[in-house]
This record gives C-alpha cells, structure tokens and sequence, in this order.
C-alpha cells in the first residue's frame, strides 16, 4: 500500500514537471540567428509580392581605423529603387531590371543596363536587398546576433510604501533584432571585385 | 583612384552583412555591408588575415548600408515595350 501510494506520487510529481516545466523554462535564451535569418529572407521575398521600396548608400575608399570608417572617401553613391517581384525600378534614372538584366533611358532610347556606364555602376553597386540576403545564408562563416539598439520600455512600478522603481524591459524581439553574417573570403572577393567592375574606382 | 586598384591586396578580403530586423514583423529594415580589402605594403607590414584590416594599417573599405521600407505597396510597374525587351 505505501509503496503504491509511493508510486503514485512519483507519476503525479513527473506529470505535474512535464506539464508546468515549459511555464518556468529560461526565454531568455537567444534565438539561433540561422532560423532567424532564414525568416527574414523568407519575409522579404513575400514583400516583394506587394512592393517594398530601397534606398543604398555607398561610400568607399582608404581606412586606417579598426571601425573602417573612411580616412579618405573617394566613391559616394547614392540609388533610390522600387521593388515589386523579381524588379526594380530606379525612376530616378529611368532604369528597370531584374537581377541579371536591365534596361536604362537615355532620353532618346532604351539601352541595356550594363551598355552605360552609370547603368553598369548601379547594377554592381545596388543589389537586390533579397538576393543579398540569399547570398549571405548560402554558406555564411558565422552569424550572431548584435546587441540591441531598441529604446526600452519603461514601466514604473510601485513597491512597498510609496517605493516606485522603474523597470526596464525590453522583449525577446527587441533584444534580439541585429544580425551579423560573416561571409567566406571567397565571396568577399567576389563583393570587391563587383566594385572593381562598376568602374566606380577608375572613373569610368 | 586607379592606385587604389595596383595597390588592393585581393588575397586578404572581408565581408560582414549586418541585417536589422523589425522587431514586430521580423522583417528586415536595413542592411549594412561592409567590404575590406587590404593594401600592398600596409599588409605585408601587418600579418596577413584580420590584422591587415587592424587600427592604424591601411585598407579599402566600401560601406553598402540599405533601407528598406515595406510600408508602402508599390504599384506593378508598366515598362515600356523596348525596355522589357532588353531585360529578356
């Protein structure tokens, strides 16, 4: 009889830990940076099905700082572009492309994107947000996630007598919201020589 | 610019992509790549690797930094016939 009571109790104590454990489990720990990647990319395509619009900002030349800020700015660049699809649309220089081809206005006719040089410039120096994201989860060296550049929320709280405290809280999406993808050597090669090819270094 | 070209030591690169994410909607808002290169002479001073891109040696840097706005549809774009013909 005390050994079946015994007995129960063990199952009742297991049961009540399997049930009420996942209450208590620690959500503090990150997400993997993998999975979150691989949403995000996956969010970015499904925009692209309504439109989305991008801007990029390119700045290029010599550092000597451990934070490569430039000491020297020699490229300063800047595209603005409609997304819906698989194209862009760059109004600002009468340009419409798709990740490998493209076509720019002159003023008088439609040429091939890569036949100008500022057209051949916009397609080597702003790539489609998406694929930079596809590029960077086909075999990145490493990704972590960054501290968190959120405001938290602030929320005063009041405790004993007249004591108030103020608790700042920040939620697990707040917390975990930058990425930093290292990419292979290899492709980094591939990025400069993306750059080399623009013809932004020699002037053409 | 074009010493920049002579002088890029295309043996020692880096590429970082740093991604910002919505909070809300986990989608991105922005990107931020950073290309590095080294440089004849500064690398070989420095040991080749991560100390090429260190305080102090000097390196190539392009800084790609995106926004991304999801806020707004955008329209299916009416692209003129000669123009699609050339993106086939």
């Amino acid at each position: 009889m005390t050994r079946s009571r015994m007995a129960l109790g063990v199952i009742c104590v297991a049961a009540l830990a399997i049930c009420v454990g996942p209450l208590f489990a620690d959500d503090s720990a990150p997400p993997n940076p993998l999975k979150a990647l691989k949403k995000a990319t996956r969010n970015l395509v499904l925009e692209a099905r309504q439109g989305y619009r991008a801007g990029c900002d390119v700045a290029g030349g010599l550092s000597t700082k451990a934070d490569h800020s430039l000491t020297s700015t020699t490229v300063r660049e800047t595209y603005r572009g409609d997304i819906h699809g698989d194209i862009m649309s760059v109004p600002d220089m009468k340009v419409f492309r798709t990740d490998e081809k493209g076509a720019v206005f002159d003023g008088v006719r439609w040429y091939a994107l890569q036949a100008l040089p500022e057209g051949k410039k916009l397609d080597r120096l702003f790539a489609f947000p998406a694929h930079l994201l596809t590029t960077a989860l086909r075999s990145p060296e490493s990704i972590e996630w960054l501290p968190s550049t959120e405001e938290a929320d602030v929320v005063e709280a009041e405790e004993g007598l007249g004591r108030t405290s103020v608790v700042k809280k920040l939620t697990q999406e707040q917390l975990y919201h930058r990425l930093r993808v290292k990419v292979p050597d290899k492709e980094a090669l591939q990025y400069f020589v993306e750059v080399q090819n623009s013809g932004c270094l020699s002037g053409g | 610019m074009s010493q920049f070209l002579s002088r890029a030591d295309k043996t020692t690169t880096s590429c970082t992509i740093d991604i910002d994410l919505d909070p809300a909607t986990r989608t991105p808002r922005g990107i931020h790549m950073t290309v590095l290169t080294g440089v004849h002479g500064a690398t070989e001073k420095a040991a080749k690797g991560k100390k090429a891109f260190d305080e102090g040696v000097e390196h190539v840097a392009f800084h790609f930094d995106y926004t991304i706005d999801v806020g707004d549809d955008v329209a299916r774009f009416e692209i003129p016939r000669e123009a699609a013909k050339l993106m086939k």
